[in-house]
């Protein structure tokens, strides 16, 4: 793997720190506790060129994927430049480092599934900023309110009239809901189709029936925008429809492949979590005293860290690997589980025992550690939970699909 | 050994579940939102003798005889059943008012400590306090980052066992510097940031089995509630389960997701053996018991597994919070961190 001697992921990995420490950790704690967003560091972030900037060169990198290819110089690590960099702005915070990368969601299908105008069309939207002087984002509203790890149930639907299609039915967990300026909306588009009858379109804010819902209040990553987004006879060209040329290729099953492809990343950021609470906790331990030695000279107290930088190191590896083997265009939908199902592991476990390592410390207003255990349980939810991932796993390893 | 409740018993559970389960759920999501008891609720706890049953008749309290650490163990599961956050207010005081009790010459106290907003928190020092001992008094430098039940109380009580400092001290809350700290676990207990700059202290005693015997005390209390609020998360977890369909099924009925709610259920009955086993110890010995800090240490770990199991069974809708699993994820912090860190406590007792 590449991840040890590649000087440019060393060096992003080193920008994305930098950017981590001095720009996102002083402004977290009051964005998780007021629930805002980041709109400063999302700013921040473009012009320096993390996250959205990143996301759309995505986009452009795809149209222009015969010229890159042909550069055959040139090692392919792009998921490993994006899981370095995933570990260290979580690290910063979870909440914000999505806040920073959360449109990629959107843009990922946009870039495999869409059209070159309907690229234009979404770089179009993307470019410059919304009237309120914020950078734009974008949303990817897939999930219901019946649907949440069984994406095959959706219930929105999409009915064809003449050259348009009408939009119907609600989304919830939508990351970006309230105020993306372009969403990529999943719906049914023919029941008896079942899985390959939903298909994305792409539907621009301000279009007639596209109502953003309630915001939600969340126990962690509180600084990324989570809200439900409601269609209701909203109604968009058939250009709009993403993958209509390759009708084969648009449904559901790519979503899924999209989903695989994020996996990396997000566990990634569930390592930047245990890595921060362990690097706190071990400071920590190393400053306060308790019967005249270190809390580190304490075997326990000293096991207990050693343990918890085994299993950061683990799951590190894991995802890496499943990043390298996407780069090296080999499958690694299995590895992909692996490592994203061990990184929510290790950052609950980890931030748990660091509460249990700093005592009353860890209920002070603001404190790190705190926080980053309430951020952690999400990487064992979204993004396919714990559960899904052992489904996938079994069903890779030995073919069954347990119930 | 008893398993069985005595009729007693039997009354005072009935009594706390229907208080718990009427008075106090409805309330608790708003209390957790705006950080705060109604007084209503206070002054109903009151009434129902949760703070004078530890105060004697002397000093205006109900106490005659014996005090029960069961019965208060079983009240204890009820309350911590219904909300974390009361139930540390509505515990809070016991073991100062029965320790103040047996000393004598603290009746001043004791008659605040059999009132709702005359009660005391009890805390402990972990190292981090300067106490410098002057006769019956003592100055007592340093702070307290978070201390529950703050807001609502009169008295700081502080639990010291560390070498030269040992004592059970006695502070004016309204002595102390003190600042909001209500965070994210038992946001509706008052928590404030305790600041002693040298303030005075009265030392009550310096006995360190009796302050040993007063923190056990505490700990089996605060552990009933921590099985009482794992057993809350279990039941909404499992209710959740029976009713949301994915993939054409109760996800209930998926093996993973019984199993764990099983593992929890068998944990939680458990804990709750456990605790009420380490409530008869203190009701059948005077000294420092050996089953308290167990108790303490597993139902912590018991409500923690059991609020993010719970969470992780609600999936996205765990995560924010309509649903009350989220809370008890917050609030299952503190139970683990109450009386100092578990790296504190495994070092005292090695």
């Amino acid at each position: 793997m590449d991840i040890f001697q590649n000087e440019m992921i060393k060096g992003l990995t080193q920008m994305a720190h930098y950017f981590a420490e001095f720009e996102i950790r002083p402004a977290a704690p009051i964005h998780d506790r007021e629930e805002t967003v980041p709109w400063e560091l999302m700013a921040k972030a473009q012009f320096q060129g993390i996250s959205q900037t990143r996301m759309l060169d995505e986009v452009v990198a795809r149209r222009g994927k015969e010229v890159r290819e042909s550069d055959s110089s040139k090692p392919k690590i792009a998921a490993q430049l994006q899981v370095a960099a995933a570990e260290e702005l979580a690290w910063g915070c979870a909440g914000c480092s999505l806040a920073l990368v959360g449109s990629s969601l959107a843009a990922s299908p946009v870039a495999s599934l869409g059209s070159v105008e309907q690229q234009d069309l979404f770089l179009k939207l993307m470019d410059g900023l919304d009237a309120n002087g914020r950078v734009k984002t974008a949303a990817m509203a897939l999930s219901e309110p019946g649907t949440g790890s069984d994406i095959s149930g959706l219930s929105t639907t999409a009915r064809k009239e003449g050259d348009s299609w009408v939009i119907n039915g609600s989304k919830q967990w939508i990351t970006n809901g309230q105020t993306a300026t372009v969403y990529v909306v999943w719906a049914q588009t023919d029941a008896a189709l079942g899985r390959s009858g939903v298909r994305g379109f792409l539907v621009e804010r301000g279009t007639p029936g596209l109502v953003p819902g309630k915001k939600e209040h969340k126990i962690g990553i509180r600084a990324s925008e989570t809200a439900a987004v409601h269609f209701e006879e909203c109604r968009v060209h058939n250009d709009m429809l993403l993958g209509a040329a390759r009708p084969s290729t648009g449904g559901l099953g790519d979503t899924k492949k999209m989903l695989d492809s994020t996996r990396p990343a997000v566990g990634a950021g569930a390592v930047g979590i245990a890595r921060a609470a362990y690097e706190y906790t071990l400071e920590f331990a190393q400053r306060e005293m308790l019967r005249g030695r270190k809390l580190v000279d304490h075997q326990h107290i000293a096991f207990a860290l050693a343990e918890m930088a085994m299993e950061i190191e683990a799951s590190r590896l894991l995802i890496h690997k499943a990043a390298w083997l996407s780069d090296n265009k080999i499958e690694n939908v299995l590895n992909a589980s692996i490592g994203k199902a061990h990184a929510a592991n290790t950052a609950t476990s980890v931030t748990r025992r660091c509460l249990e390592i700093l005592g009353d410390a860890a209920t002070e207003p603001g404190n790190l550690v705190e926080k980053c255990y309430r951020d952690a349980k999400i990487y064992d939810i979204f993004e396919g939970t714990g559960q899904i991932q052992r489904r996938i796993i079994a069903k890779h390893l030995f073919g069954v699909n347990a119930v | 050994m008893q398993f069985e409740f005595t009729q007693d018993e039997a009354l005072i559970a009935e009594t706390f579940r229907r208080f718990a389960d009427r008075n106090l759920r409805p309330a608790t999501a708003d209390a957790d939102r705006e950080a705060k008891i109604p007084a209503a609720l206070l002054a109903q706890g009151a009434e129902l003798g949760l703070y004078a049953d530890a105060v004697p008749e002397r000093a205006g309290g109900y106490l005659e005889g014996a005090y029960s650490h069961r019965s208060r163990a079983i009240r204890g599961l009820s309350l911590g059943w219904a909300c974390p956050a009361m139930g540390e207010v509505f515990e809070r005081g016991v073991e100062l008012a029965l320790l103040l009790g047996e000393v004598g010459g603290f009746d001043d106290v004791l008659a605040d400590l059999a009132t709702s907003e005359g009660s005391a928190v009890l805390v402990r020092n972990d190292g981090r306090l300067g106490i410098l001992p002057d006769g019956d008094s003592a100055m007592v430098l340093g702070y307290f980052p978070a201390v529950f039940g703050a807001a609502f109380s009169k008295w700081l009580a502080i639990a010291s066992l560390e070498p030269g400092a040992e004592g059970l001290y006695l502070i004016s809350l309204a002595d102390c510097g003190r600042s909001s700290a209500v965070a994210e676990t038992w946001r509706a207990s008052g928590a404030e940031r305790i600041e002693l700059g040298g303030t005075q202290a009265r030392i009550i005693t310096r006995d360190t089995d009796r302050i040993t015997r007063m923190l056990d005390e505490a700990k089996v209390s605060l552990a009933a509630r921590a099985i009482g609020a794992a057993r809350a998360a279990i039941e909404f977890a499992e209710a959740y389960a029976a009713d949301r369909v994915q993939f054409h099924q109760p996800i209930g009925q998926f093996e993973s997701l019984r199993e764990l709610i099983d593992t929890n259920r068998v944990s939680i009955e458990a804990g709750e053996a456990l605790v009420l086993r380490a409530a008869a110890e203190l009701d059948s010995k005077s000294g420092p018991v050996t089953l308290a800090s167990m108790a303490q240490r597993f139902s912590a770990d018991v409500i923690r597994k059991s609020a993010v199991d719970a969470v992780q069974i609600y999936g996205g809708y765990g995560y924010v919070n309509e649903y009350p699993v989220e809370k008890l994820m917050r609030d299952a912090t503190a139970f683990a961190v109450r009386f100092g860190s578990e790296s504190f406590e495994r070092v005292r007792r090695g």
